[in-house]
């Protein structure tokens, strides 16, 4: 029999994934004690139930043992979600605020007193990142996505005169310079009429609506090659929906939203068929189409003006550690039309692994569309919360982060952040070990959900608290930093507070 | 016994890099080597530093049969003048070993040589090829049941159906 040192041993062990270093550890005694005695093999059993991914660029590079500890503080205080650290980010008062927060980063956009844009780094004991912030001058005006992994952003220029002629602008973010590896020194002129653009590795999409169609266009953004183009047109009974918008769903996958939205105005949902969100494959020989129907209540709400699809942006985390961007939540907010309705407000909680795995398990036909009714992929797959309004009917404040969610609700004077949960390795472990509140689906009228998910309640931070029962804008930001909070001006949008809670 | 030879400096042909080296395999094979082909194991350069150290030169003793130190002589014999990132003691260690291909070709052997070789490469203190042979036995573990991973590696299930089963060995995912 043979039987290598333990250095073999653990040589071999650090070159497999955490399913097969699970599966080595009920082989026998000698390697089960193995394992537990290495740090980074248990560092990535942690991490893998954790649902993360390890970040392996960026300047704050930790030792492994640091991250292992940093990694069990970090799940914890997820769970005991309290508010630890305050920093005020004085840099962002006085500045436009924009919706645009990615991973760790908020933007300041150019305000009257100041044409600059301000790139701010939110700062985290737990992740060892420093306050930072960067300031820029240029075009910037309404569009900035960021990707840290590749040290890009793209911000959008809409002339006065001509609003159809879009620019864009590759920018890197370390020398606010055309990023050296874009196409045609950083500048992308889109379609004219392009609406929406999205961002996804080396691939920028853009979708546009013209007459009955609407056509998505892939770009590789280094190569300036448009290497997919996508066509939709569909009448479903009497009405025509299209596609407005396009955006990446994941690597392999366009997600179209069918909500028509035409020059007079957003249009009431009129069909019970309608209603539908429809994924793509990116990929151009690939002619396959899925129309995933959402439930029927919430097409026939004719006044649900129009939706709101937040969406994590996926943009990779400098530092030691990050969400994997393939396991993402897609969160779904229909918005009233009407401010000051009492009618109750919901979410829809879509995690992106839903529609992979339905995907994955019916392949379809080429050409034909799989229709899927709700039945069939929602009632497991999703989850419906009530988020009822009170008081002076504010929607809730919600942001996505990863497989989380974070809300905020107005309580009277006070207020509360919930946050839910939804990776299935964190509600699986904390299933097993107790030690948090996993809540079992959620409903509305006669709509039953059974996706679970972890919660965890707070009340806001005095602060934050102050400024939301004074009646001002509060946006809030999960960040995997921690929490941040925004005050705003209703109208002008200007920053009046600034705060970032780390966990 | 060990057996020591004693090795006259003045016998041996040329520069001081193409010494020879009388290696002994637990068969009792005695293979001649030269110093430089050998250069690559940690183990081997430390013992000739002794030798130097003491003026006398003697064989090296090996604890695992000439067949697979043969591989080893031509593993080392291939990239003899080679730098190797992995070999350098006094570089940052890497993350993981690049794939060569070679390396492959090398070490499509079954299983038991191949852990005789990393057994091997291990004691002489080659990392490079170390972790050609990790590389080789992760990737014929990647994907097995517990049980072909037991077989694979040669370890015998030393747990009772009662740990086997408890919770605490199984992932909560």
């Amino acid at each position: 029999m043979l039987h290598p040192p333990n250095d073999v041993i653990l040589e071999i062990l650090e070159r497999l994934e955490w399913r097969d270093i699970i599966a080595c550890r009920q082989t026998c005694h000698r390697l089960k004690s193995i394992i537990e005695a290495s740090v980074l093999l248990q560092y990535r059993i942690e991490l893998a139930a954790c649902g993360m991914l390890d970040g392996e660029r960026g300047p704050h590079t930790l030792p492994v043992h640091e991250r292992l500890e940093r990694l069990k503080l970090y799940q914890e205080a997820w769970l005991n979600l309290t508010w630890t650290e305050n920093n005020d980010l004085a840099h962002l008062l006085g500045r436009n605020y924009s919706d645009n927060v990615t991973t760790g980063v908020a933007l300041g956009f150019p305000s009257r007193l100041d044409s600059t844009l301000l790139l701010q780094t939110v700062p985290s004991f737990l992740r060892g990142i420093d306050e930072d912030h960067k300031i820029f001058d240029g075009p910037t005006r309404t569009l900035v996505r960021l990707d840290l992994s590749q040290d890009l952003w793209i911000s959008m220029n809409i002339p006065l005169h001509d609003p159809f002629d879009v620019t864009y602008y590759l920018k890197s973010i370390s020398t606010g310079d055309a990023h050296p590896l874009a196409h045609d020194e950083g500048r992308m002129r889109p379609f004219r009429r392009a609406a929406a653009v999205d961002y996804c590795g080396n691939y920028v999409l853009q979708s546009r609506r013209a007459d009955s169609t609407s056509s998505v266009f892939v770009h590789n953004w280094k190569t300036g090659i448009v290497e997919s183009e996508k066509r939709e047109y569909w009448s479903i009974g009497t009405e025509e929906y299209r596609s407005r918008n396009g955006w990446f769903l994941d690597e392999n996958y366009i997600l179209l939203d069918i909500f028509t939205s035409d020059a007079t105005g957003p249009r009431p949902f009129q069909s019970s068929s309608a209603g539908c969100l429809v994924i793509v494959p990116i990929s151009p020989s690939d002619t396959r189409s899925y129309r995933f129907f959402l439930p029927e209540f919430f097409q026939d709400l004719t006044h649900w003006a129009h939706r709101i699809i937040s969406r994590c942006t996926g943009g990779l985390a400098q530092g030691c550690f990050y969400a994997d961007h393939a396991d993402r939540l897609l969160s779904l907010r229909p918005s009233l039309r009407a401010s000051g309705s009492s009618d109750p407000q919901f979410v829809i909680d879509i995690p992106v692994r839903t529609f992979r795995a339905y995907i994955q398990s019916h392949p379809g036909d080429a050409g034909a569309p799989v229709i899927v009714p709700w039945e069939e992929w929602g009632p497991r797959g999703t989850r419906i919360t009530l988020e009822t309004a009170t008081g002076s009917a504010r929607a809730p404040r919600t942001s996505v982060h990863g497989m989380r969610r974070l809300s905020v609700r107005a309580d009277g004077t006070s207020g509360t952040v919930t946050v839910l949960d939804y990776h299935p390795r964190r509600v699986a472990r904390a299933l097993a070990r107790g030690d948090a509140k996993v809540v079992h689906g959620g409903s509305v009228g006669n709509v039953v959900t059974l996706l679970p998910c972890i919660e965890t309640m707070v009340p806001l931070p005095e602060g934050p608290a102050r400024s939301l029962a004074a009646g001002r804008m509060l946006a809030v930001w999960l960040c995997e930093n921690g929490v941040l909070f925004v005050e705003s001006l209703m109208r002008s949008r200007t920053v009046t507070n600034a705060w970032v809670y780390s966990i | 016994m060990p057996t020591i030879v004693s090795v006259d400096d003045s016998t041996v042909p040329g520069e001081g890099s193409s010494r020879l080296l009388l290696l002994v395999s637990s068969d009792n094979k005695h293979i001649v080597v030269e110093e430089d082909i050998m250069s690559r194991s940690r183990f081997i350069s430390k013992q000739v530093e002794g030798f130097e150290a003491t003026s006398q030169r003697h064989a090296i003793l090996l604890p695992f049969s000439s067949f697979v130190l043969n591989k080893v002589i031509e593993y080392c014999s291939h990239y003899r003048g080679y730098y190797l990132l992995e070999d350098d003691p006094d570089a940052a260690p890497p993350g993981r070993s690049p794939v060569r291909e070679w390396d492959q070709e090398f070490l499509d052997v079954d299983r038991n040589m191949l852990l005789r070789i990393i057994k091997a490469a291990h004691y002489l203190e080659i990392k490079s090829l170390v972790g050609s042979c990790a590389r080789a036995i992760a990737d014929m573990i990647r994907g097995k049941t517990t049980e072909e991973m037991r077989e694979i590696l040669g370890v015998e299930n030393d747990f009772t159906p009662e740990e086997e089963h408890s919770p605490s060995s199984k992932c909560t995912g």
